[in-house]
């Protein structure tokens, strides 16, 4: 059997033996359990790392609970759903904490409140959590003055591939930007 | 190399390597802590005089047993919460909501059967305070023993955890105190468990997380 067939119950009981390349497959095994699942909830990577983060660290410290004659995906699955509940919970946590009453708002309405600096700050801050080939895409053809023809033959692609990668990138942007 | 890489680098270094004890035995253990302040109060205050009659009268008998067994499968369930995936025996959950519909089922018969009504005690806040006072250690055994472990559903241990503890101070009074009026009993010995199970909820929430 290679190692790569070993069956996570099987790495638990190594692990436990303080077998640190099981207890490495293992968390890897997790990892790429994990991933595809996280990544239908989060479209941004740095949200979908922070989540994988915790749920790894929380597996690790939940070890001891896990009983290694039963399969361990479900075990798995109930911290990785527990951990995500969290993160939802502090995201929506925050967000309420600092939504503003309509009363308020009502006093900054004679205010401009689409203060370009600022929108431009968080354009950039956004495009950071563009996949790398749209950012790149978008910095072509808006900071360097590149035509869509021009970024595909130096990116190796068709220049419709690139527009149409350049429109998912505006779409995206456009949600977040407009998102309250 | 990217931070999940690292982070996995770091954590393989430590394996851990310590196991829970095996699940009834944790649950076990909380049922001895309960026994030793039974053993305790029954000692000291000792136990009512008519015990022998009450135990050979059906409902008494009934209602204690059925406490008795709530007690004992909601100190489980709230052991098997301690797990993050229940160790796959979510059964054991709804193993309490049996045993608590016979419970009451006894306890609606011998209000039935009180006819005329047995008088209260004279001072029924000092039942509830009792129960109270008895299920305070059973309460942190468990509360403390949940803390070792990884619930995923810490609301629902901390209520259980506090049922656990509040049928067991129930059970001890019903054994050492010398009262039948089931109105009273119902009132200040059973009804409050509903506040404690919600205080039970809001301790799980803020002291089981982890």
């Amino acid at each position: 059997m290679s190692n790569s067939e070993i069956p996570p119950e099987a790495l638990v009981r190594r692990a436990r033996q303080g077998d640190t390349a099981a207890y490495r497959q293992l968390l890897q095994h997790s990892t790429q359990l994990l991933q595809p699942l996280l990544r239908r909830t989060f479209r941004a990577s740095a949200d979908l790392d922070d989540v994988l983060q915790e749920i790894l660290i929380s597996v690790h410290k939940a070890l001891p609970t896990y009983d290694a004659d039963r399969p361990f995906r479900p075990w798995l699955l109930a911290i990785a759903r527990f951990r995500l509940k969290d993160h939802w919970r502090k995201v929506y946590g925050d967000e309420l904490r600092y939504s503003q009453e309509i009363g308020e708002a009502e006093n900054n309405l004679a205010a401009p409140v689409t203060d370009s600096g600022d929108a431009h700050e968080y354009l950039a801050d956004s495009m950071r959590l563009l996949p790398p080939k749209q950012a790149e895409i978008l910095r072509l053809l808006h900071e360097e003055g590149y035509t869509a023809k021009e970024a595909g033959q130096r990116l190796g692609m068709n220049e419709s591939a690139v527009k149409v990668a350049a429109h998912r990138a505006y779409k995206w942007l456009r949600a977040r930007l407009e998102a309250p | 190399m990217n931070t999940i890489d690292a982070l996995i680098d770091t954590l393989a270094t430590k394996p851990p390597q310590r196991r829970l004890a095996f699940a009834p035995r944790v649950a076990l253990d909380a049922v001895l802590v309960t026994a030793y302040v039974a053993a305790l109060v029954l000692f000291y205050t000792g136990a009512r005089p008519d015990l022998a009659q009450m135990v050979a009268q059906p409902l008494y008998a009934l209602e204690a047993a059925s406490l008795y067994a709530l007690l004992l499968s909601t100190m489980a369930a709230t052991h098997q919460l301690g797990y993050p995936d229940l160790r796959q025996r979510r059964g054991w959950l709804y193993l309490p909501f049996g045993l608590f519909t016979l419970f009451a089922i006894t306890v609606a018969f011998a209000w039935l059967a009180d006819t005329p009504p047995t008088p209260p005690p004279a001072d029924e806040l000092t039942c509830l305070v009792e129960i109270l006072q008895f299920s305070l250690l059973p309460a942190a055994y468990c509360l403390f023993r949940l803390r070792g472990m990884a619930t995923t559903r810490p609301g629902l241990a901390g209520a259980t955890a506090a049922l656990a503890a509040f049928s067991a101070g129930a059970l001890i009074l019903r054994l050492s105190e010398d009262t039948n009026a089931i109105g009273h009993l119902v009132v200040w010995h059973y009804l409050p468990a509903l506040g404690v199970a919600i205080l039970g909820v809001l301790i799980g929430k803020i002291g089981l997380r982890w």
